[in-house]
């Protein structure tokens, strides 16, 4: 489905765990047409907000509507956090790739922070497809982690990991990869996706990784979310020396772009 | 109300363009809607070789507004030749072609390349991005534009457009420069050099360390320079610089701008130009005006009023 750009409203917007927000928006056209892995951008009326959206995986999704998990971190996240019902905002979608699954067998999920979010859809289209799903959570603490009764519940095995073991394993979520572990996507803080990258080099599973950057449009018409390549098409020249996070990922096998 | 518009020899169906470097060459939003609506499209500037663009960080958000320093990643002229304009032709877009270079020869071979494909209906040279090395310096000298302008101007038969940085004490010699070797029109303005810094990170948010300012931001600075222009020079405008509703446009306009172009809005709103060009026609028509030409310089208050120069 092409993106498209509409008005959305504002259903609710919760605080779900310390500084991370759930905000449930009525948008149609996205919520109906939204991709697992898919992301869109949300912005404000002119005027009323930053000048540019705010590049969005999507948590839940039903009906018309749909929901984006994210911590405060700045001015655009600390504004989304404070909308109330009816608030109007636009929403642009649906924007990228969906993530890459397995034909069948097991898929395995790493997830870290508010990595978590776009996790939730893309286990749930696994499993409805007869595929099994290990989804591997990784955060600071306990509080932090994200989204567990929501993966629970698509009946996908899930394993958790925190810096100060307060959740699971003590450590970083990678430690929970293990050799059943053939086929990985992982979406989280870069030095979650290096580990993965390394795991995967290593051990030889197919990894890929979903990225995130700076984006001003969203829908390859910028070129500010780029990632260098790591093979570039020769027969392309310089031009082709990074790809669009927007466009041509976010998720790419890990072997494809430098991180 | 008719919205066609002649700008130093560049026929418009409507005089609301899309600025370089903020809609690709086009594909992006042909999805979206028809492209060949617009007034022009001006492509993202064009070298002789493909450019690969900055590493690192690219974008920062400002308030109203936005940094870039995407370092003119193109696929260089034989693919814009050979793909891109076959395809934008294919679609019936007005095509502006924006070109970039390090050198003289550069700009040259650009241009007449181009001029000789077919199919374009105007040159624009980018001689004031702020993100490649020596970007600025043949917009900031103007003996330098002079004989730039003056090389490419006797390779294209083509109107020619010069987009003049912001970043200089003085635009006039450089207006001037530009106009004397030949240039059909000014494109005015390029982007605004600018910084931002990463508090967590203690640097410059930026790979390339410096920007160019974008967006609501820079309307101001854009309109002062589409004002000043117009108050000493009698020589076609596009005026840009933060562009995002209808009455923007007619500030521009009213200030001295022949035609407008709609740049970073288009990030936030793919539509934007789409809708200002709508709305542009029935604020001109409520008041009173039959074209444009009639309410270009409108708000002039004269020479005087802006001193000499």
């Amino acid at each position: 489905m092409i993106p498209g750009r509409e008005d959305a409203t504002v259903l609710a917007c919760d605080e779900i765990a310390p500084g991370v927000f759930e905000l449930v928006i009525r948008s149609p056209r996205a919520a109906t047409s939204l991709l697992p892995g898919q992301f869109v951008e949300v912005g404000w009326p002119l005027g009323q907000g930053p000048f540019l959206g705010r590049p969005m995986s999507y948590f839940r999704r039903e009906g018309q509507s749909f929901s984006i998990l994210f911590r405060v971190v700045g001015e655009g996240t600390a504004l989304l956090a404070r909308a109330r019902a009816g608030d109007v905002l636009w929403v642009m979608g649906p924007l990228g790739h969906p993530y890459p699954r397995p034909e069948k067998g097991l898929l395995t999920l790493v997830g870290g922070g508010v990595g978590v979010p776009p996790l939730l859809d893309v286990a749930r289209a696994h499993i409805e497809a007869g595929g099994r799903v290990r989804v591997l959570i990784g955060a600071r603490n306990r509080a932090d982690l994200l989204g567990l009764a929501e993966l629970r519940a698509t009946r996908a095995e899930v394993a958790c990991a925190t810096d100060d073991g307060s959740g699971g394993h003590k450590g970083p979520v990678t430690d929970l990869l293990t050799e059943a572990d053939t086929f990985v996507v992982a979406c989280g803080p870069a030095g979650m996706l290096r580990a993965v990258k390394a795991w995967g080099a290593a051990s030889g599973a197919t990894c890929h990784l979903a990225l995130e950057a700076p984006m001003a449009c969203g829908f390859g018409a910028c070129l500010g979310c780029t990632v260098p390549a790591s093979e570039p098409d020769p027969a392309k020249g310089a031009y082709a020396a990074y790809r669009r996070i927007c466009t041509e990922g976010p998720a790419f096998a890990a072997g494809e772009v430098e991180i | 109300m008719d919205m066609s518009v002649d700008v130093g020899g560049l026929a418009l169906k409507n005089p609301v363009l899309v600025a370089s470097g903020t809609f690709g060459y086009g594909r992006e939003f042909d999805k979206l809607f028809d492209i060949a609506a617009l007034g022009a499209i001006m492509v993202k500037g064009v070298s002789t070789l493909p450019w690969a663009g900055n590493p690192g960080r690219r974008i920062a958000e400002t308030p109203a507004g936005m940094l870039n320093a995407i370092g003119l990643q193109n696929p260089g002229l034989e693919h814009f030749i050979g793909v891109d304009l076959p395809w934008l032709r294919e679609k019936g877009a007005t095509v502006v072609v924006n070109v970039v270079g390090h050198t003289s020869a550069e700009y040259v071979a650009v241009a007449s390349a181009v001029s000789a494909a077919g199919g374009v209906a105007a040159i624009e040279i980018n001689v004031s991005c702020p993100n490649i090395e020596g970007g600025l310096d043949f917009g900031t000298d103007p003996a330098g534009l002079a004989d730039l302008v003056a090389a490419v101007r006797r390779s294209t038969a083509l109107p020619l457009f010069v987009k003049l940085s912001p970043n200089v004490t003085d635009i006039l010699p450089l207006a001037r420069a530009a106009v004397e070797e030949g240039a059909d029109g000014l494109s005015l303005i390029n982007t605004v050099l600018g910084l931002a810094i990463d508090v967590e990170a203690r640097r410059p948010s930026l790979g390339h360390v410096t920007g160019g300012l974008s967006g609501p931001a820079v309307k101001p600075i854009a309109l002062r320079f589409v004002y000043e222009v117009r108050s000493h020079l009698d020589v076609p405008i596009i005026g840009m610089g933060g562009i995002a509703t209808a009455r923007d446009a007619l500030e521009f306009i009213y200030a001295g701008a022949n035609a407008v172009a709609v740049g970073s809005a288009l990030f936030r709103n793919p539509l934007a130009a789409v809708e200002v060009a709508e709305g542009l026609g029935s604020l001109m028509e409520k008041e009173g005006f039959a074209c444009v030409a009639e309410a270009s310089g409108a708000a002039q208050l004269g020479r005087d009023r802006f001193g000499p120069s």
